[in-house]
């Protein structure tokens, strides 16, 4: 391959744009998740000398912890932490669940067939995930359809209340984040080469061992990536917990929606958002460390 | 291929390893399997179908049907609402969504694939840092990315302001257009980049062997072959711009609204059928797009 100067003056538009609008922003909220954030003035105060009372002077330490003391010491936020993390644990197992025999299904047919169903697993991608997610509100409200269906039928007597509860919430997600698990499920079938299935079969096998010893072992790399591609972007979700589950349960994304847009913290705010990358870059990673670069 | 899974081992063998409870129910699991895969299908688009039914209900307040009707769709203002193409601040939203959406793809479609040509053509040394970069960027979640930009905007505004007096950030048009610039990026990279592994080197060395300057190589040979890249790229892109709502919901100011901001401010007093109408609209476009140009990539592809 060339080297010379071609690369980085190509690279330089896009290196710019990232440094300047990713990068820079992301060590602007670690500087301002140490700062402090003003009662009457609302800018952010960050000084490099510290100050014993910052109520009065405004500033704040850039050693200071303070942000950080308040999230841990805060039980809203330790149970916004974990569900959180009951959250990511649950959409990304449910999709897997949900995902892995469509995707078998898909791979498994041929030619012409195999691309329709890979377009009908995709188009609803193509449409606004806040549609997407509140189509579910129509159906899973009290008056909604999925009661008025049941009720109709006969299961049930009065209506269930399933809108604003965390099962809402595990519906929404795996609804949105589906294509995003079987994708790579579906790309790791794809490459199990046939004969391995017809060696297994000679060698005396039943379906299940067959699944069990020869597809799982090999689809393992896909899972890997599907369940990172569902679990990591899950980590910040607020929009769909906000539609779905109300204003009772709070996660970790909704906290820092409400200390953005509601109690206009954004020291608080930096600290949350923050916490939240550290943990998935920790994840990425250690991914990194485990498979490679390669499965991307 | 489902014929070698299904038929019968040879019988000598078989008593050799002992079949579990399991391997006799999988007999049924073609069948087990595609009726789940149907299932899943229905789910995906089961929500879609009622909401676009719904958009044709005269009920305002709930989900129950009372009757058909056109009205959240041409209705002029009521005192109960009123229809989707006489709404003053949709219309401004929608268009200003279009706006961002294309000025956007541009951008980041330029950008980006000259990125993609440094990253899969050349060797130097940051190569593994901007590589690194975008995956991240499209895996962690965007709230973290709408947040710091948000931030960034602010103090950089506050910056040009206090000390030059130049107005160039303020939250609104321009930071959402180069947010979502930097949202789109990443993406084209990495679609432009798949495109030209599959390319042949062959063709633009014949290109300059029979005399062609490396200007004239990229233009009317790399070009071409990777067109389809380029141009599924850009159709990601505008997509990602058009429905993103977190990246914006943060970078905007009051002054400037798009179409999901506009979404989000209805969904977040209920349903009501307006929104259902809008989304019926979005769903329906996306969706013909969508199919139209699948279908004809594969029929090109069929007489390629």
């Amino acid at each position: 391959m060339p080297r010379g100067l071609g690369g980085p003056l190509l690279v330089s538009p896009m290196a710019t744009w990232m440094v300047l609008f990713f990068l820079a922003p992301l060590f602007l909220i670690f500087i301002y998740s140490f700062g402090y954030q003003g009662v009457y003035d609302k800018s952010v105060k960050i000084t490099l000398h510290s100050s014993d009372n910052p109520e009065k002077d405004g500033v704040y330490s850039i050693q200071s912890l303070h942000n950080y003391r308040k999230v841990i010491s805060d039980p809203l936020y330790f149970k916004a932490f974990y569900k959180t993390v009951g959250m990511v644990v649950g959409n990304t197992l449910g999709c897997l669940i949900l995902g892995y025999p469509l995707a078998y299904f898909i791979s498994r047919k041929s030619g012409k067939r195999k691309m329709l169903f890979l377009l009908l697993l995709m188009l609803p991608f193509w449409t606004s995930f806040l549609i997407r997610t509140y189509a579910w509100i129509t159906i899973l409200d009290g008056t909604g359809l999925l009661n008025t269906f049941l009720t109709w039928v006969g299961v049930i007597d009065k209506p269930l209340g399933i809108l604003y509860t965390p099962w809402a919430i595990a519906i929404g997600l795996v609804y949105d984040y589906l294509p995003f698990m079987a994708l790579p499920l579906f790309v790791s079938i794809e490459k199990i080469e046939p004969a391995l299935f017809e060696a297994s079969k000679d060698l005396g096998a039943g379906r299940w061992t067959t699944f069990r010893r020869v597809t799982l072992p090999l689809t393992v790399p896909g899972i890997v990536a599907g369940c990172l591609l569902c679990g990591i972007p899950t980590t910040g979700e607020f929009v769909v917990p906000m539609l779905l589950g109300g204003d009772k349960i709070v996660v970790w994304g909704s906290s820092i929606y409400k200390a953005f847009l509601a109690y206009r913290d954004q020291a608080l705010g930096s600290a949350l958002s923050n916490i939240l990358l550290m943990v998935m870059l920790a994840v990425i990673v250690l991914y990194v460390k485990l498979w490679g670069t390669e499965e991307f | 291929m489902t014929d070698i899974v299904n038929s019968q081992a040879p019988v000598g063998r078989r008593e050799k390893i002992r079949l579990s409870w399991w391997d006799s129910a999988m007999k049924y699991g073609d069948v087990g399997i595609a009726v789940w895969a149907w299932l899943m299908i229905l789910f995906l688009y089961l929500p879609i179908v009622v909401l676009i039914i719904f958009s044709f209900n005269q009920q305002r307040l709930n989900v129950k049907w009372t009757g058909f009707t056109t009205e959240w769709y041409w209705m002029e203002q009521r005192s109960y609402g009123v229809g989707v193409l006489h709404d003053a601040d949709l219309l401004t939203a929608f268009w200003n969504s279009i706006v961002i959406g294309v000025l956007s793809t541009i951008l980041a479609v330029i950008i980006g694939v000259l990125g993609a040509f440094a990253l899969e053509r050349f060797e130097f040394r940051s190569k593994t840092v901007w590589d690194g970069l975008n995956y991240t960027k499209i895996i962690i979640a965007e709230i973290v990315a709408g947040v710091s930009t948000l931030i960034f905007f602010v103090k950089v505004q506050e910056f040009f302001m206090d000390y030059l007096g130049w107005n160039i950030f303020p939250l609104g048009f321009r930071t959402v257009l180069v947010a979502h610039v930097a949202w789109s990026i990443p993406f084209v990279v990495v679609i432009v980049r798949a495109r030209l592994k599959g390319f042949d080197k062959a063709l633009e060395e014949a290109g300059s062997d029979l005399g062609s300057t490396p200007t004239g190589v990229f233009f009317r040979i790399t070009l071409p072959v990777i067109a389809p890249g380029i141009f599924a790229a850009a159709l990601l892109a505008f997509t990602l711009s058009f429905d993103d709502f977190t990246t914006t919901l943060f970078v905007t100011g009051p002054q400037f609204n798009t179409l999901p901001l506009i979404i989000w401010s209805k969904v977040r007093m209920g349903i009501t059928p307006e929104v259902n109408a809008i989304s019926t609209i979005m769903v329906l476009l996306s969706f013909i797009i969508v199919t139209i140009l699948e279908v004809k990539a594969h029929i090109s592809d069929d007489i390629a």
